[in-house]
């Protein structure tokens, strides 16, 4: 007698079907199968042809000032109009959440057609990146050679992945009122000053100086990689394989960031991201933080924190120096042209007309002088000569490195940066001050981990 | 002359008529939409798991359990992650169990306005986690705190809530309780609401006490209601994401990581996925047994 099929057995066999489903085909590659260009098989590039017009998605961050945004939206619009049926949509994310779009847009191999990258990003995403040396060429055919610091991070085993967009440059903001109280009106210069007097100010006023040693991609990158480079600490060699961390000036770096945190630091900065301390300095309880210029310039009359009187107290100083070097890591900006983007030759005449010295101008003077171009080209745009403190984050553009220096940009670097391996050495020092040898020797392991792969 | 019927009508007609077809017929398209969106992504979790894949990167390795390996043996966030799992998930439960069931023990009494504060005791759990949850973050904020703003106005200085010591976990498990007792709430009123009355009425003839009348009778026959809620609650909280990356994202210094949040900044921010999958996977062994533990229990009962 034939055995009825049981309803128990059906759902057992429908759930082996499934599985074996999934040693078949992805759906991208039937995708694929069924002519859809994916970044595994991009269409072929096309040659500029504005013909029947288009669409061009641009994702990039929320600019800390908004007006920024706004001219940026409006430059793109501009472009548009010049090619009759185009349409430029600017995609404006959260700060913080812009890497993990980019990462779920290159794992479905779709999404926005230019992404703003950020740092070394080039090198985690190189397979999604159509190759722009030629618009690079053009653009430092007009404007100049891009810096190092800048150029570096976006060019990928010898091919231009990305087109520098921007710095963000860091400067010190202090309160000149508080810092005159210690005989220092123009702040200090160096990393024994900032403790000694910024422990005055704390000890005399009980307002701190802040810094984020959180996981803030902006912030906490920026003050404690420079402070260990300042200290001769390195993360690897100049053969960008070799760790180097555990080494005397690494542990000089620690000490001198433990001692900062238990007299002049605000202790909160465990949990900062990179709002946190613009929010403190606006509330008045900090008397210096390391930051882009947005804090002062959202004091300005017009802006959103328009506060004349925090405004007057304000100003900038240059990252300070250490015993071995003065130097920083501006937060940097390059546009990638993605392999699913319908029309990569449209996408690069759009970056390189918004590369144009009067166009980027036009965006430069609408954030207020909170950017940097990616050479000197724009070094005499008259915002600077317009607010001598401004013009102290253009001028601390030249002491940026790279996160991996001294060694060249790599994927493990940008492993490292996005893992904040260097900011949590910071932080686990600060937290256990006894166990610095042990902290250094925990993250050369985690460093060996990282850099034992192939970069 | 009897009319023909068509075939294919009746064959139709044939499969709407007899149960066990038209059964697996109507449970199709849910097993389609179960196969493509969670067998599918769960299988194919599996394989990312025993390999060496990140984002980015066209070709990867079968590494096979090496990255079980690597994070058991040498990855010292993730063995704290672990921890951290089962410390949130425990501890929160425990909490939303007892507060849960003092809520629908007070609201199970007949009183004035009880609609509307069964409506308002609701709200935490109604309200979309992230917004509740990013108000929390402000109560919370190093700068504006509202409750060190409180407590400074009689002289006491607040902790730092998400970035000293034991506060940023118990912050976290603040929230996650105020989120979900309700849960606990409303389906322990439920069940309360089904004990037969006369139960309590003979109880009381023989002279038992009200906490009696609710030890021994609400408390057990409302039994498999407080297993399966537990169950649920256990599963949700072990997988709890949105809570702990809004207010701490993992920090400070990865110390309030749970599975899944380790498993998205490794994964998803740091493009190591093999890592990042085998790291959301180690979740699924444990909730089996959990699950196998209390369906054991249930059928005890």
């Amino acid at each position: 007698m034939k055995r009825k099929t049981r309803r128990r057995d059906f759902l057992k066999k429908t759930v082996w079907a499934s599985a074996a489903l999934a040693g078949g085909p992805t759906l991208m590659e039937l995708i694929e199968a069924c002519g859809g260009g994916t970044a595994n098989n991009p269409q072929p590039e096309a040659t500029v042809n504005f013909a029947g017009g288009g669409e061009i998605h641009i994702m990039q961050w929320t600019h800390f000032i908004p007006e920024a945004d706004t001219k940026f939206k409006e430059l793109t619009s501009r472009w548009a109009s010049q090619h009759s049926g185009w349409k430029v949509v600017v995609d404006i994310v959260a700060s913080n959440d812009l890497q993990t779009k980019t990462s779920a847009a290159v794992l479905a191999n779709a999404g926005p057609d230019i992404i703003q990258m950020e740092y070394n990003w080039p090198w985690l995403y190189e397979n999604a990146c159509v190759d722009v040396t030629d618009v690079v060429n053009r653009v430092e055919k007009k404007v100049g050679k891009f810096y190092d610091s800048i150029a570096n991070q976006a060019i990928v085993k010898g091919k231009w992945l990305a087109v520098p967009w921007a710095y963000t440059p860091n400067g010190w903001l202090f309160r000149k009122d508080l810092w005159s109280q210690v005989g220092k009106p123009n702040f200090v210069d160096n990393h024994d000053d900032l403790l000694k007097y910024g422990t005055q100010i704390k000890q005399a006023t009980k307002i701190p100086v802040g810094e984020a040693l959180g996981h803030a991609y902006g912030d906490a990158t920026t003050m404690w990689y420079s402070t260990m480079w300042n200290y001769g600490g390195q993360e690897v060699q100049k053969d960008g394989k070799t760790v180097a961390i555990n080494s005397k000036e690494t542990q000089a770096a620690l000490e001198w960031a433990v001692q900062m945190w238990q007299q002049a630091l605000d202790q909160t900065g465990l949990a900062w991201d990179d709002s946190s301390n613009n929010k403190a300095y606006a509330a008045g309880t900090l008397s210096a933080t390391l930051n882009g210029a947005s804090i002062y310039i959202n004091f300005e009359p017009g802006h959103s924190l328009a506060n004349p009187d925090m405004l007057s107290k304000t100003s900038a100083a240059v990252p300070i120096k250490g015993p071995k070097a003065q130097s920083t890591i501006h937060l940097s900006f390059a546009h990638a042209v993605m392999k699913w983007a319908k029309n990569p030759g449209a996408c690069k005449d759009l970056i390189e007309y918004l590369m144009q010295k009067d166009v980027w101008g036009e965006w430069l003077q609408a954030g207020g002088g909170y950017n940097s171009y990616p050479n000197g080209a724009m070094d005499d745009a008259p915002v600077w000569a317009k607010d001598p403190v401004i013009k102290q984050f253009n001028d601390s553009v030249k002491l940026a490195r790279w996160p991996g220096w001294p060694g060249p940009p790599s994927k493990n670097s940008s492993k490292v940066q996005t893992s904040y391996v260097i900011v949590d050495m910071f932080a686990k020092a600060v937290q256990s001050p006894n166990d610095i040898k042990k902290i250094l020797s925990d993250t050369e392991g985690q460093l060996n981990g990282i850099y034992g792969a192939p970069a | 002359m009897a009319l023909s019927v068509p075939r294919s009508t009746r064959l139709t007609e044939g499969l709407l008529n007899r149960e066990r077809p038209l059964g697996y017929l109507l449970l199709t398209p849910a097993l389609v939409v179960l196969a493509i969106f969670l067998a599918y992504p769960f299988a194919f979790g599996i394989w990312l798991s025993l390999t060496d894949a990140s984002i980015g990167s066209d070709q990867y390795n079968f590494v096979g359990l090496q990255q079980y390996q690597y994070l058991f043996t040498k990855d010292h966030i993730f063995q704290r992650t672990l921890l951290n799992t089962f410390e949130y998930t425990f501890v929160t439960v425990i909490f939303k169990f007892i507060l849960g069931l003092l809520m629908a023990a007070v609201l199970n009494v007949v009183y004035r306005l009880n609609q509307f504060v069964r409506a308002a005791m609701l709200l935490p759990y109604i309200v979309p986690t992230v917004l509740s949850t990013l108000a929390w973050q402000w109560m919370f904020d190093p700068t504006y705190s509202v409750f060190n703003w409180t407590l400074a106005l009689v002289g006491i200085h607040g902790p730092n809530w998400l970035s000293t010591g034991h506060w940023p976990m118990i912050s976290l498990m603040l929230v996650n309780i105020w989120r979900g007792t309700p849960f606990f709430g409303v389906l322990l009123l439920a069940a309360m609401q089904t004990v037969p009355q006369d139960l309590y009425e003979a109880a009381a003839v023989d002279g038992a006490s009200a906490f009696q009348r609710w030890l021994h009778i609400t408390v057990p026959t409302i039994q498999p209601v407080i297993l399966i809620t537990t169950l649920l609650s256990i599963i949700l909280t072990f997988a709890d994401f949105q809570i702990i990356w809004i207010l701490t994202h993992g920090g400070p210094v990865n110390e309030t990581h749970v599975l899944a949040t380790y498993a998205f900044q490794t994964g998803i921010q740091g493009t190591e996925l093999g890592t990042g999958a085998a790291i959301s996977l180690v979740l699924f062994p444990l909730l089996c047994i959990t699950v196998a533990a209390v369906l054991w229990l249930l059928r005890k009962e």
